[in-house]
């Protein structure tokens, strides 16, 4: 009876060894995802203007556009191009056809099924409204758009253009439905009621816009990739960083989507539950020299203020250590066409002032040698940046005034007019380094050449450039380009930016984070999701022990342990009875 | 205690003495006006005083308020202590030069106002009337937002904007000093307009314009440090307001930036209005410009 | 009481006629002023066909001449409308509807609070001239006067946002979560608070100076010495007379305030991100967005005129000595 005992216990103690690990492995408190719901709160710069995305510049509009709409082809966060609209495309061996292949079960929000006649009419659109992205994807260079069947489109052109697919991807290319936008006469018109209530094929759609305070967005039940996992996004409109940055350590929002001053950046860091990721992007501040002003289009008063600014000294002092100093005449992050020889000066302020004197500009009784003036627009590293140049450049004898201009000012008087010396820009300069053709060539303001650089070979190699489809082919015309860049000085490069992205750790799913990187546009948030919210049932084959399963079968474990336990006591007692009455003769029951 | 300045003292230094006892009966009023001459004496030798540059950018960054960084460092390794000095610098310049364009334009405007009546009077009160209903704060930011931020313009902006406060309390004084009798005995005697005006009417009215333009001149400090707090200001001069603006983005960590800059606002505004309101007391003792 | 119609109606003609001016002062001065707003709208980015361009601005009528632009703004003033904003593409009398509540909401509630708590206080401080309590109060309204308001308003800001966390920093609606009736009233009075403190500490110095002076001054009155002599209550001296005759500057003050209430409340409402219109001010200002800040001056101009209009009105009511002239 003991050894019997004793015996079932230890089978007992064994069975509940084994279920532990899996119970065990729910307490350890690692959350498993994806889970469906969850609002996530957005402490965003700026109000968009309007919910048209194609028609004008819109900055603070475009993290919201990208979640509204849909493009043919994205980029994701690393610059690839990936499907949005068209799951595959094809390009012609001269370059001059493009195939586009569009999924079949997309529908705008307001029910209308999406077809090829929408993508058409945004590209005509684009042409006859004279879109943002005229330029880039050059339109005119579009011979004709054919749309065989209602999900192929197929677009010619006149002659071959490398980028086109990568500008296609980037900016001002959401696809607009054409039942809404196809009679109109002017795509901006205020009365419009589309450019207050969007209709897009995007993960998610507008709920309502109270201006000056937030933007709230809800999820596509019917998006034609599967519904976003978060209910609700809203844009908090904040437009003062640091109250921001309050805000968002509050607890008030879950993503700062905002510069914070970068000082911040380690009190964040050490923040728990908040995650900053940083990357370095293409973009990068550099000075622009109005080469039309003497003396500045001498090219040694250029190599000598070159030589006078410690670059590091600008990263340690405005980026607060935040960034690189900039080495060559294009960004390092698109890494095939960045040339790593064509170096800028290096920093030799004795040099520099060797340089003027022996080109005879002659300090002048107060010590200095001739006056400039700064522009730049508002904000803290730019102006923190004109401090520093001024003192810099005070050291080799020129007097830098400093006017800092609100921004359309700015556009006015620089970009537009030639009321400055220097200023200071960034700017994307990707995906393609046909970028850089906008900045240093051609004349402000169709193009953003604030230098007035002008250099027929520099021109022709971005021309070549273009037409041919070989990388190889193409880096090596843009590492010239590069090398004629670094001689002549138009632009001086400062510092290679990083961007950060700052948000609660509770949250997953972001472009830029593992699970979703490559997957999703660098914008699109219909694969974030919240800890917070339900589990979704995963499908069996893949199914691991699950808590209920593990609690059945503890269940009835006990239950059959407990029932033979039972059985075997009972067999027991029937035994000793059995003995008993053998030797007292006595049955169960009767007294004795 | 009101007492009118009497006219027929022999000579300006006892007028003068007069005007001190009288204003130094008042504590607070003294002590603004120490303060102010503390203030405006440290703004005027800055340059000579043993302080740091105040545009250099060699010292460390962020260093709290120490001994030889009593005020500490900003975010460009400047040293606040002595930002905080010139700044007195920018302020009172910008203070009693837009006080002074206001007081010209309010005394000139406001006597012809008062003295030639008329038509003339009904369409200076009118355009009086319209001035000080314009929103000026508004008015200026747009201004400035618009037209670049020239310390120059600020402070021409705010007096063109401010004077009819002075033309006002002008024409008032005007209207009743012209009936005097010295001043009808000399229109009788054919002595010119413009001569009654300048050796006889102003010097006697202008009184209470002075109380005025020093309240004003602390307006217009409070307007520009306003304007330079967001952003607006010219970044070559230092003014209070702009080294606020440019340490508001640390204030959690580094509160010193923004911290001193106000208290030197505070400072210099109470003593400007100690002074401007006793002085007011004086001058016009029915006038609103009470002080506490 | 025969000469008061007419009265009223002289001052609504000058009202109406000042407004007129204004509108008039303000339209040149805006649209005079440097930078094209269609570059604004063509952006950094937009390597604009000039057609594109005058397409722009024709369709916002930029192209005719300032003085034709003038007449057909007035002419649509008459009719109701005040233009569209460059910025927000919708009609200005919208986005500033949008926004002049909640800028009424943190002015009305700090003037009148202001008014309440800086004239019970200055009264208080002047029936205990010379005592401590006086020389406390006194010495810290002096401190607030001099203060500028958004250095007042970081220090509240630093204070209960930032170190206690009691109150939000920025806005006037929690993202999170949308909350509707008793809640909504319950969250949007929370998000209120700092702004509402700031501004009301900025505007108690004036009453409570005002007050204080005004009181005294009726101390002094010989009437007051006439009544302590028939032997009647102090209490009721104070309240009946005294009071009465006192609380009238105070009354002047609230008035001119008044005619601030939509504009005075810019910077406070910048720094704490309010959406009212002084934000939008400044943003229209940045964007060269013409019409709505041309429609931003008007109601602004239009609500001074009035409340001058009304202090006018109350004071002849008020006190009979003022002569209707």
């Amino acid at each position: 009876m003991n050894k019997r005992r004793i015996i079932s216990l230890v089978l007992l103690l064994l069975i509940s060894l084994t279920l532990v690990p899996t119970a065990y492995k729910k307490v350890s408190g690692e959350v498993e995802g994806p889970r469906l719901g969850g609002t996530l709160v957005i402490a965003h710069w700026g109000e968009p203007l309007s919910f048209n995305p194609d028609a004008q510049v819109d900055d603070a509009g475009y993290a919201i556009h990208s979640l509204i709409f849909n493009k043919l082809v994205t980029l994701d966060v690393d610059y690839n191009v990936i499907p949005d609209l068209a799951y595959k495309w094809e390009v012609s061996s001269d370059g001059l056809v493009y195939t586009f292949y569009l999924y079949d079960n997309v529908t705008w929000h307001d029910g209308e099924k999406f077809t090829a006649k929408d993508v058409k009419f945004t590209l005509e659109a684009i042409k006859k409204f004279k879109g943002v992205a005229y330029e880039d994807i050059k339109v005119e260079n579009i011979d004709r758009i054919e749309t065989p069947s209602d999900y192929v489109v197929k677009i010619y052109l006149k002659e071959p253009y490398a980028p086109f697919i990568q500008f296609l991807a980037w900016y001002g290319t959401f696809i607009l439905p054409e039942h809404i936008y196809g009679n109109v006469t002017d795509w901006l018109d205020p009365n419009l009621p589309a450019l207050q209530e969007p209709v897009g094929t995007g993960p998610f759609k507008l709920q309502e816009w109270v201006k000056g305070d937030h933007i709230t967005l809800v999820a596509n039940e019917n998006f034609f990739r599967g519904r976003p996992y978060l209910d609700k996004i809203v844009f908090k409109i904040i437009p003062d960083a640091t109250a921001a940055l309050q805000s968002f350590l509050a607890g008030e929002a879950d993503v700062l989507g905002h510069r914070p001053p970068l000082t911040e950046i380690p009190k964040l860091q050490e923040t728990p539950g908040v995650i900053v990721q940083m990357e370095p992007v293409p973009s990068r501040w550099y000075m622009c020299f109005n080469m039309r002003h003497k003396p500045l289009d001498d090219v040694r008063v250029r190599k000598a203020i070159a030589m006078a600014i410690n670059r590091s000294e600008i990263v340690e002092k405005a980026e607060n250590g935040y960034g690189e100093v900039a080495e060559g005449t294009y960004t390092p992050a698109i890494a095939w066409a960045y040339n790593p020889n064509a170096k800028l000066p290096e920093y030799n302020p004795d040099e520099a002032n060797r340089i003027l004197n022996e080109a005879g500009y002659a300090r002048g009784e107060d010590g200095f040698r001739f006056k400039l003036t700064y522009v730049s627009w508002q904000g803290p590293e730019e102006e923190a940046m004109g401090q520093i140049i001024k003192e810099s450049l005070k050291k080799i004898g020129i007097d830098v005034e400093i006017k800092i201009l609100e921004f359309s000012l700015w556009l006015e008087k620089v970009y537009k007019g030639d009321e400055f010396d220097f200023t200071v820009v960034d700017g994307f300069q990707g995906p393609d380094p046909a970028n850089l053709r906008f900045r240093v060539t051609g004349e402000t303001p169709q193009s953003l050449n604030l230098a007035h650089y002008k250099n027929e070979e520099v021109e022709k190699l971005f021309e070549e450039a273009e037409k041919i489809a070989d990388t190889a082919e193409r880096q090596k015309l843009y590492w010239r380009i590069q090398e004629i860049l670094a001689e002549d000085l138009p632009y001086l490069p400062l510092v290679e930016l990083i961007v950060f992205r700052i948000y609660k750790s509770e949250f997953h799913g972001f472009p830029w984070e593992e699970e979703a990187r490559g997957k999703v546009g660098y914008n699109d948030y219909r694969l974030v999701w919240w800890e917070g919210g339900t589990p979704i049932e995963k499908p069996a084959a893949t199914k691991p022990i699950t808590d209920y399963t593990t609690a059945i079968v503890f269940v009835l474990v006990i239950v059959v342990v407990v029932a033979a336990l039972f059985y075997v006591r009972k067999r027991e007692k029937a035994v000793v009875e059995e003995e008993v009455a053998e030797e007292t003769g006595i049955e169960e029951g009767e007294v004795e | 205690m009101s007492i009118k300045p009497r006219l027929d003292y022999k000579s300006k230094f006892n007028r003068f003495i007069y005007l001190w006892r009288i204003y130094s009966s008042d504590k607070l009023g003294v002590a603004g006006l120490v303060l102010l001459a503390g203030i405006s004496l440290t703004g005027l030798l800055a340059p000579y005083l043993p302080i740091k540059n105040p545009f250099s950018i060699e010292y460390p960054r962020f260093l709290p308020p120490s001994i030889e960084h009593p005020l500490g460092t900003d975010h460009l390794g400047r040293d606040v202590f002595s930002r905080v000095i010139w700044g007195s610098r920018t302020s009172l310049i910008i203070g009693f030069t837009a006080a002074g364009i206001s007081a010209l334009l309010g005394v000139t405007l406001g006597s012809i106002a008062g003295y030639y009546g008329g038509l003339v009077d009904d369409i200076l009160t009118r355009i009086i009337d319209i001035f000080l209903m314009i929103p000026v704060f508004f008015l200026i930011l747009f201004i400035i937002a618009v037209y670049g931020s020239n310390i120059i313009y600020v402070m021409v902006v705010i007096g063109l904007l401010t004077w009819p406060s002075n033309a006002r309390i002008m024409r008032a004084q005007v209207l009743s000093i012209r009936e005097r009798e010295f001043v009808q005995a000399a229109i009788l005697m054919g002595v010119k307009n413009s001569k009654i005006l300048l050796k006889h009417i102003i010097p006697n009215a202008i009184h209470p314009v002075i109380a005025n333009s020093i309240l004003q001149a602390a307006g217009a400090i409070i307007i520009e440090t306003g304007i330079s707090y967001l952003g607006l200001g010219d970044p070559n001069a230092v003014s209070w307001g702009r080294i606020i603006y440019e340490g508001q983005s640390y204030i959690t960590s580094y509160w010193w930036i923004s911290f001193f800059p106000g208290v030197a606002i505070a400072i210099t505004v109470l003593s400007l209005y100690l002074v401007g309101e006793t002085l007011s007391k004086i001058f016009n003792p029915k006038s609103m410009a009470v002080r506490v | 009481m025969n000469n008061l119609t007419p009265y009223i109606i002289r001052r609504g003609i000058q009202t109406i006629l000042t407004i007129f001016l204004i509108i008039i002062l303000n339209f040149f001065i805006i649209n005079l002023a440097p930078g094209d707003p269609i570059r604004v709208i063509a952006g950094e980015f937009a390597f604009s066909n000039p057609e594109y361009v005058e397409a722009l601005r024709k369709r916002w009528g930029l192209d005719k001449p300032v003085s034709e632009r003038l007449f057909i703004y007035l002419n649509n003033l008459l009719h109701g409308d005040m233009g569209f904003s460059f910025r927000y593409m919708q009609p200005v009398a919208e986005v500033i509807g949008e926004r002049i509540l909640a800028t009424l909401l943190l002015t009305f509630t700090s003037l009148i609070l202001a008014f309440i708590i800086g004239v019970s206080l200055g009264v208080y401080s002047a029936r205990r001239i010379g005592k401590p309590v006086d020389l406390a109060l006194s010495f810290t309204m002096l401190l607030l006067y001099s203060m500028p308001v958004f250095w007042l308003g970081i220090l509240l800001i630093l204070f209960f946002g930032v170190h206690l966390r009691l109150f939000p920093i920025a806005g006037m609606f929690s993202s999170r979560v949308s909350y509707t009736g008793i809640f909504l009233v319950a969250d949007v009075l929370w998000h209120m608070f700092l702004p509402v403190s700031t501004l009301t500490l900025a505007q108690l110095p004036i009453y409570y100076k005002i007050t204080k002076a005004s009181v005294i001054e009726q101390f002094n009155e010989d009437y007051v010495r006439t009544f302590k002599a028939y032997g009647l209550n102090r209490e009721v001296i104070f309240k009946k007379y005294i009071l009465r005759n006192a609380i009238l500057p105070p009354i002047t003050i609230f008035g001119l305030q008044l005619g601030f209430v939509l504009s005075g409340a810019a910077l406070v409402e910048i720094i704490f991100g309010w959406p009212g219109m002084g934000r939008l001010l400044l943003d229209a200002a940045f964007y060269r967005d013409y019409p709505l800040l041309m429609g931003l001056y008007l109601v602004t101009a239009v609500s001074v005129a009035l409340a001058n209009l009304l202090t006018d009105l109350t004071y002849v009511f008020l006190d009979p000595r003022v002569k209707l002239r």
